[in-house]
């Protein structure tokens, strides 16, 4: 079990956090997991997408490689997300 | 689960694999991508080798905005990989892309996070099949 609460995806559909679900779901990536944990705090979960988004999906850097990297860190962190 | 971005423009499986297991030696990576590779995965376990003579390797592939780039988004997802992995939970989408519950995505991916390739694909591909035939309850 998570150790902290995950919300429930339909309930954080209706709040501000609902775009950027919607978009997750569509795009594969982040895992709506991320708002499912962020979501406690709707505010920082919002900036924090916005963040993640601007790191790897924008820029120069190829990214498929960006995403080879995210699994490589993921890995050795033992984090399965 | 993966970047269905990244997938689109080609990336498999056998490839995430054999740039964090053997970027070093591989022969489909350029110079460029092993030594963001290599400036990832010193990050990340041996931050104090990466040093002026490091920098200046990186330099000779990547642009300061790059370089920006790169060690932006490298430090962001060990923090965020490091936090997520105390926090305990699972990814909501299988490898295959369905959502599942958190006790479906345990069994899918198991303990540790390891290759996809090992086992989690096929796992998520017979959960699929259970669910099409109704022995998954949702």
């Amino acid at each position: 079990m998570p150790n902290i609460t995950m919300l429930d995806i339909e309930e954080l559909k209706k709040t501000k956090l609902g775009g950027f679900i919607k978009k997750s779901l569509r795009h594969k990536a982040p895992d709506p997991a991320f708002h499912a944990m962020l979501g406690h705090n709707p505010e920082l979960s919002a900036s924090m997408y916005f963040a993640w988004g601007t790191v790897f999906n924008t820029g120069k850097i190829d990214h498929k490689l960006k995403e080879i990297i995210r699994v490589q860190l993921s890995r050795t962190a033992d984090c399965n997300y | 689960m993966r970047s269905a971005s990244a997938k689109q423009q080609g990336l498999t499986e056998q490839m995430i694999d054999e740039g964090i297991e053997e970027y070093e030696t591989s022969e489909n990576f350029t110079e460029a991508e092993k030594i963001a590779l290599q400036y990832s995965d010193l990050m990340d376990t041996e931050p104090d080798k990466i040093d002026e003579t490091f920098y200046d390797k990186l330099k000779q592939y990547y642009s300061n905005e790059e370089i920006v780039e790169l060690g932006a988004f490298i430090g962001f997802n060990i923090g965020f990989h490091t936090w997520f992995g105390t926090l305990g939970f699972y990814p909501m989408f299988t490898p295959d892309g369905r959502l599942v519950d958190q006790e479906e995505s345990a069994r899918i991916y198991g303990d540790k996070p390891i290759s996809h390739t090992k086992g989690a694909i096929q796992r998520a591909m017979k959960g699929q099949k259970e669910e099409a035939t109704g022995r998954i309850r949702k």
